[in-house]
């Protein structure tokens, strides 16, 4: 339980985005989200990129941790084509990360991530995240190698220092359309949360910072980049959690701490991620956010 | 992508005698300005352009545009074939033998949607076609540096008039390419219908339908009226019952799905004759259009 309260994070940075939401100011339908920012539908080639970060407050990352966590978004990334691939899509998902150091150094503005974006309404949180993590690209880029590829007619994106500096470089490298940038915090003990950034954003790109290490968590935040809807953070006792439980609970975005072999992307999922064009019409009501007090997707 | 509904707009004003009784007629852009009857030679010259506002083109971002681009001729041209037409249409950029490939200008506003926010759209599209003259001044003061001085025509008439010669092509379609790959905003072409005016696209993603619609909507197809009008409009509703898989009205879905419709073949002069039904398109309210 005390996990589904830290992953409820992801759905306050949701309420927070400048988007274009209902007059409750909350999001007036989740499909605003397909199709938008760098990942809009999954498939062809898509990268997955971790950074490590190291905090005063997280523990401090081992070369072995790293490896493990490497071979995790490994596993996630395969997950996805071998769904992908059932189903008919293509999917290629490449997985780099900095390796010319094994840690960025960079403590979160208030210590831990649910401190820092915790709560529906907290823009300075977000504003605040923001900044991080432009500051750890600004360490990272400074890292990156800056050589050109073959038949290279533009100058390379060189060191870059901000977020989407970073990302536009590792699309410019890697040659992919798609980047799920992870920002990946050492939480093997003291579990924080994971928040996917800035994803209805026209003006901020999108990231994801985690202190989640399994393959499943890795493939439900790419997911929701893509435009998944989260269900595991929805209240029990709203009518979207009790169908999403019902109908798909082998989804991934429904239970997401289950073992990453025993999970699917439902058809449901498959839709918001672009991988199917229509959806069975008795889903639809799940399109929309489950109405609170605020009008906004409920938080626990 | 979905997020901005109206991505694609054909702007129409800039002469206001195509309004009669608040209704313009879509037939002035037919077999008009720089791009006529889509037969014969065509080029596509697309114009890659950096602004504060959106992101620096890059090599990945330049290439798959231009496979984009490309993949949008050939379509085009297959449909042409299909449909017994001879296209042959050639897709060139700004900078390609050259070391520059990008040309820096800012756009009026933050961005084409915003730069549309004006006063009347009449003055919005005033600044817009000084925007474009002014990137062709640049343009010709670079590729074509023995013709930059002493003109009276405007200088997006004399760049296509240039390329039109340097090319051996008939046709102009002058495309500016603005790199959003993770931002939206609209994309548009301007002086369709114009006697004036040289016509151009700006254009704000690099997927292959919308370039295509847009070269077809610089050759005279129209949007069917969905692009500008609300949705609830009779006769959007009723050409998307009549031409499901027409280009014209899906310019996000896959170009392979598909086609170029009946009407929109005649609008861009591929057949003489349309069926009478299909003439209530013609007609667009010319008030909710400058609204």
């Amino acid at each position: 339980m005390r996990t589904k309260t830290l992953l409820a994070a992801a759905a306050a940075a949701l309420l927070l985005l400048p988007l274009a939401c209902g007059p409750s100011k909350g999001l007036a339908d989740y499909r605003l989200l397909m199709e938008r920012n760098v990942c809009k539908k999954m498939r062809g080639d898509v990268l997955f990129y971790a950074i490590f970060i190291d905090t005063k407050n997280t523990r401090t990352w081992t070369d072995e941790e790293v490896r493990a966590s490497v071979d995790s978004i490994k596993y996630a990334a395969q997950w996805l084509e071998q769904q992908a691939k059932t189903n008919g899509v293509p999917l290629r998902v490449k997985v780099s990360y900095l390796s010319s150091v094994r840690t960025v150094q960079k403590d979160l503005p208030n210590k831990t991530l649910m401190a820092t974006i915790g709560g529906t309404g907290n823009e300075n949180g977000v504003k605040a995240l923001n900044k991080w993590a432009d500051d750890v690209a600004k360490t990272a880029g400074g890292k990156m190698e800056n050589k050109a590829n073959p038949g290279d007619t533009i100058p390379v994106i060189s060191n870059p220092k901000t977020c989407e500096r970073l990302i536009a470089k590792l699309r410019d490298e890697h040659k992919v359309e798609s980047v799920c940038l992870f920002f990946v915090l050492n939480s093997m003990v003291k579990e924080d949360g994971a928040v996917v950034m800035n994803r209805g954003s026209n003006k901020d790109v999108e990231y994801i910072v985690t202190s989640y290490n399994t393959s499943a968590l890795y493939s439900f935040l790419a997911l929701e980049e893509f435009g998944a809807i989260d269900f595991f953070s929805m209240p029990p006792e709203t009518e979207s959690y009790k169908i999403a439980q019902q109908n798909f609970p082998s989804d991934v975005m429904v239970n997401p701490f289950k073992k990453l072999g025993s999970l699917t992307v439902s058809p449901f999922t498959q839709y918001m991620i672009g991988w199917t064009k229509q959806v069975d019409k008795k889903y639809e009501v799940l399109f929309y956010p489950p109405k609170t007090a605020s009008g906004g997707i409920n938080m626990r | 992508m979905r997020y901005l509904s109206c991505l694609l707009l054909v702007l129409l004003l800039t002469n206001c005698s195509l309004f009669r009784k608040g209704k313009v007629d879509v037939r002035y852009g037919m077999d008009n300005n720089a791009c006529k009857k889509m037969q014969g030679k065509a080029l596509m010259y697309l114009v890659f352009v950096d602004t504060k506002t959106t992101k620096p083109w890059s090599n990945f971002d330049l290439a798959s545009a231009l496979d984009s681009a490309r993949k949008a001729a050939k379509w085009l041209e297959k449909q042409a074939k299909d449909n017994n037409h001879i296209l042959n249409i050639s897709v060139d950029y700004y900078g390609s033998k050259s070391k520059t490939k990008t040309i820096s200008k800012e756009l009026p506003k933050a961005s084409i949607y915003e730069s549309l926010d004006g006063l009347t759209l009449e003055t919005s599209i005033n600044k817009l076609n000084k925007y474009a003259d002014d990137l062709c001044k640049k343009i010709i003061s670079t590729a074509f540096p023995s013709q930059s001085k002493g003109s009276k025509i405007s200088a997006r008439e004399k760049l296509v008039n240039l390329l039109r010669d340097k090319y051996n092509v008939e046709h102009v379609a002058l495309m500016f390419m603005f790199n959003n790959y993770y931002m939206e905003d609209f994309s548009i072409t301007t002086n369709t219908m114009s006697k004036e005016e040289t016509e151009y696209a700006m254009t704000s993603y690099k997927n292959p339908s919308l370039i295509a619609s847009q070269v077809l909507s610089l050759f005279g197809a129209a949007g069917m009226g969905e692009y500008y009008l609300k949705k609830r409009n009779k006769n959007a509703k009723w050409a998307r019952e009549q031409f499901p898989n027409d280009i014209m009205i899906n310019a996000f879905r896959p170009i392979e799905e598909l086609e170029i419709g009946p009407y929109t073949q005649y609008m861009i002069g591929w057949t003489d004759v349309i069926e009478k039904k299909y003439e209530k398109l013609f007609y667009i309210d010319a008030e909710k259009v400058k609204k």
